[in-house]
């Protein structure tokens, strides 16, 4: 018997559980008190629940660029004013975030090269990428690249399901999502077109145009201006998709499988169409071979209709559904005006008045109804098998969206997981779900009292009446959780 | 300001029509369940196995039901029954994996077919409007916008039937007069309905096989008349051990693999009462036998095989027509594909999709099969 890399590093990998679990989680807990934790609430930081009737500025900000409020959150961002805090999550790299790569010291294909992905079974990388995205969307600092991250996992979805993105799918996360998801769109969209699991998932990999009269295999082109840039409203024609296939012909993926499975993209010359193309009225001249790609890509990501589709979608995301047109049109300038920047972008969101206003309107999606009441009530979690289980019942597993288009933005397909949300907070206070523990007594403890702990789950104080309902049911987190104040963000 | 969209959520809809998706899992033997009777061919390459003519009930002088088919028979006659031949899908496989992954995903790689219908609907489906009868969330599935996955009524609660965390919620969601507060009273309502259902001890009306099929069916009807909103569930029909892949003496177990699916069926329909005529039953297998036996007296995997769809008619008409659809006409040999199988002829999805569309007239159902 032979000890593989994997073998090897997975009993290191062991003693990193250890030590982020137990000495890690002993030791550090107590040094880390002692620290100013600035970027976001330290676990002691006072609890200060909001005091209005409606969700005041501080809650409406971590509702919408945090994965909700945890308790400390509010006091917090409130000594250090609201306007700091944006600037330090438009610029996550300036955050330091130890502690959470901690909680990932465990999964395993994190700290793997791509090509060692194979190693791991389809299973084992489903679930590595549902529990880091759970572990980071809980206990990251860097909040807004967090929310950015399932922001962008939709607008570039792949399902975890197809041939080689049953591995694949991972490292796009790693490679493509994580390093762009604040950074420039162009970016963004030239590392999602030679992602393995993007040219697995949309066939771009057969793409190819070796004799004339060959037609190029279309899909990921038509996703490409349909999904990813212009929009379908975005004024392209059948015309320009099969352009764009043209263009993207030749790039391809896998072929180097042989050599200990190690995943290559290449661009394979012979397999590109070298004629002339003729992209929304702009022309790339014939030889550019793969250049092309570039060239395509630049027309895209500087087209007035990709500015207006990011804007509108980024406004539903942050804003509301549907989007108010004026907002849409402030963020479609910025994007424009910066080149597609996406803290540029961002901030330019949170400046307009409708994102000021907007307190409470979008229905959170399974994947934020789950994380913000793992934050809401300090709870410990593994992020493991349970609660992606729960994801899968409300409908949001992570990379198991079935077409490209991704998970749902509106409300309303989402209504129907109710029955699924109310057994999740049910099980949660009860201490159902294996690996995640909700300390209701400490809970309890740190909120106080009653209404003080209606009002941190709800974002507001309670009535009389609701809070009434709350204490007769004998299960207060339960239902506070469960409660449709609490479905919403 | 809230996103109100009450028009798609009133949860429990009265008067949802259901598809149910009967799949017989492990490729199961066309040529036994519609045995073309009068084709040579066929006697010729099954000499122990093709089923006798005493044991066919004829459809047309070619096919015929087999005879542990007839409690299906007087749906036959009313015209609530299409039976196509040569269904099967594009893949080749011939692996069980490979070809129920085929079929489930609809062709399409990575995620179900139901769950696409599921999403592609233009009203979604309520709480309870997704049912998988097993213990897993089937592949068809996999992808859609929540799923029950049940193998009894009984096994199901919710906020474990804690009446006073009910209670609240239900004066919570009464206070909200946006579409969240009607989908909660729409859940409450739901659970109610089952724990009605499971109070009244709702074993069903009519007697059903106890097989996993029957006691699936007996739980999906159970649903249907409690009137959950049920859109969508799949029963595998498993018959055994080995259920329909009988490489190995299939004599002795296709004939009650064929009577559990068809008593079965049967029950389930004269169980619903009036609901019937909301229901649409979809029979289908990943891919049926080779034509010649083996000399274990089975057959191995093939290629085509027999779908049903039987249902009272939607909008005048049973989706896709009523009757048989003949898809061969010859078992010769140099009329059967690959390595001796009989065409597919018919795609299954081309059987599936007349289906959705009428039970989800006006949505976009494109994405569904690609």
């Amino acid at each position: 018997m032979t000890t593989t890399r994997r073998s090897f590093v997975k009993g290191v990998g062991v003693f990193g559980t250890l030590a982020a679990l137990g000495l890690f989680g002993q030791g550090c807990r107590r040094l880390e008190n002692g620290v100013a934790d600035l970027a976001l609430g330290a676990e002691d930081a006072p609890f200060a629940p909001p005091g209005e009737s409606e969700i005041d500025a501080l809650t409406h900000v971590l509702n919408r660029i945090t994965f909700g409020p945890r308790l400390g959150d509010r006091s917090v961002i409130e000594a250090r004013g609201i306007d700091a805090f944006l600037a330090a999550q438009l610029a996550p790299d300036s955050i330091d975030d130890t502690r959470c790569d901690w909680r990932l010291a465990g999964i395993e294909p994190l700290s793997e090269p791509r090509g060692e992905h194979y190693e791991f079974s389809p299973e084992e990388m489903l679930h590595a990428l549902g529990r880091s995205r759970i572990l980071r969307a809980v206990h990251s600092k860097r909040q807004l690249r967090e929310v950015m991250v399932e922001f962008w996992t939709d607008h570039l979805n792949i399902v975890a399901f197809k041939g080689e993105c049953r591995w694949m799918r991972f490292a796009d996360e790693l490679e493509v999502i994580r390093p762009h998801a604040m950074g420039r769109f162009r970016d963004l969209i030239r590392a999602s077109a030679t992602s393995p699991a993007m040219l697995v998932y949309l066939d771009g990999h057969d793409n190819k145009v070796v004799h004339p009269e060959d037609r190029p295999n279309e899909n990921y082109a038509r996703e490409l201006l349909e999904l990813h840039t212009l929009g379908v409203d975005g004024g392209y024609t059948q015309h320009d998709v099969l352009e764009a296939a043209r263009c993207l012909s030749g790039w391809t993926y896998g072929h180097q499988f042989w050599l200990g499975r190690v995943s290559r993209v290449a661009f394979e010359p012979e397999r590109h169409d070298q004629r002339a193309k003729e992209v929304l009225g702009v022309t790339i001249p014939a030889g550019g071979g793969a250049e092309d790609l570039e060239r395509l890509l630049d027309i895209l990501c500087s087209h007035p209709s990709t500015a207006r589709y990011l804007a509108r979608r980024l406004c539903r995301a942050f804003i509301a559904d549907p989007a108010p047109s004026a907002a849409i049109a402030a963020v479609a300038e910025a994007f424009r005006t910066s080149g597609g920047h996406i803290p540029t972008v961002l901030r330019a969101l949170l400046a307009t008045p409708e994102f000021t206003a907007s307190r409470g309107t979008i229905f959170k999606r399974p994947f934020r109804y789950l994380v913000s009441a793992l934050r809401a009530t300090g709870a410990e979690t593994d992020g493991g098998e349970a609660l992606i289980e729960a994801l899968r019942r409300m409908g949001q597993a992570p990379s198991e969206y079935p077409t490209p288009d991704g998970y749902p933005l509106e409300a309303e397909p989402w209504i129907g997981s109710l029955f699924w949300r109310w057994n999740l907070a049910v099980g949660l206070s009860h201490g159902r779900l294996p690996g995640t523990r909700i300390d209701v007594k400490e809970f309890e403890r740190i909120t106080g009292s009653l209404d003080r702990q209606v009002a941190h789950l709800f974002g507001r104080t309670p009535t009389a009446r609701e809070l009434d309902l709350v204490r007769d049911s004998g299960n207060p987190v339960a239902v506070a959780l469960a409660s449709p104040a609490f479905q919403w963000h | 300001m809230r996103v109100t969209r009450t028009d798609a959520i009133d949860g429990n809809r009265a008067g949802e029509n259901t598809l149910v998706v009967v799949f017989l899992r492990g490729g199961a033997d066309g040529l036994s369940i519609v045995p073309p009777h009068a084709m040579d061919g066929y006697h010729r390459a099954r000499p122990t196995l093709a089923v006798a003519k005493s044991d066919v009930i004829d459809l047309d002088g070619v096919f015929g039901l087999h005879a542990r088919m007839r409690s299906l028979m007087p749906h036959w006659e009313r015209g609530a029954m299409r039976v196509v031949t040569g269904a099967g899908t594009t893949d080749t496989s011939h692996s069980h994996f490979e070809a129920q992954d085929f079929l489930e995903h609809g062709g399409q790689p990575g995620a179900g077919w139901l769950a696409r219908y599921l999403r592609a609907r233009t009203q979604a489906p309520g709480p309870l409007g997704t049912v998988a009868i097993g213990t897993t969330l089937p592949e068809s599935l996999r992808g859609a916008p929540g799923g029950v996955v049940l193998q009894q009524v009984s096994d199901f609660d919710l906020a474990g039937d804690d009446q006073r965390v009910l209670d609240s919620l239900r004066g919570l969601y009464e206070l909200d007069a946006s579409a969240l507060g009607a989908a909660g009273r729409a859940t409450l309502e739901a659970e109610r309905r089952l724990r009605v259902l499971r109070a009244t001890g709702d074993e069903g009306g009519k007697v059903y096989p106890d097989t996993v099929l029957g006691r699936g069916l007996r739980e999906v009807a159970k649903l249907i008349r409690a009137d959950v909103g049920l859109v969508a569930t799949t029963v595998d029909a498993v018959g055994g051990a080995l259920g329909w892949d009988t490489h190995f003496v299939q004599s002795a177990a296709i004939g009650s693999l064929i009577e559990d699916l068809a008593d079965s069926i049967a029950a389930f329909l004269n169980d619903l009462g009036e609901a019937r005529a909301r229901v649409t039953i979809i029979a289908m297998t990943e891919f049926g036998r080779r034509v010649a036996e083996n000399t274990s007296f089975g057959t191995d995997h093939g290629a085509g095989s027999v779908a049903f769809v039987i249902g009272d008619p939607i909008n005048g008409e049973l989706p896709g027509g009523v009757g048989l659809h003949r898809g061969f006409t010859s078992l010769d040999a140099d009329a059967l594909t690959g390595p001796g199988d009989v065409p597919v002829t018919t795609d299954l999805r081309d059987v599936i999709l007349p289906v959705l569309r009428a039970h989800a007239p006006g949505s976009d159902l494109s994405r569904v099969f690609g």
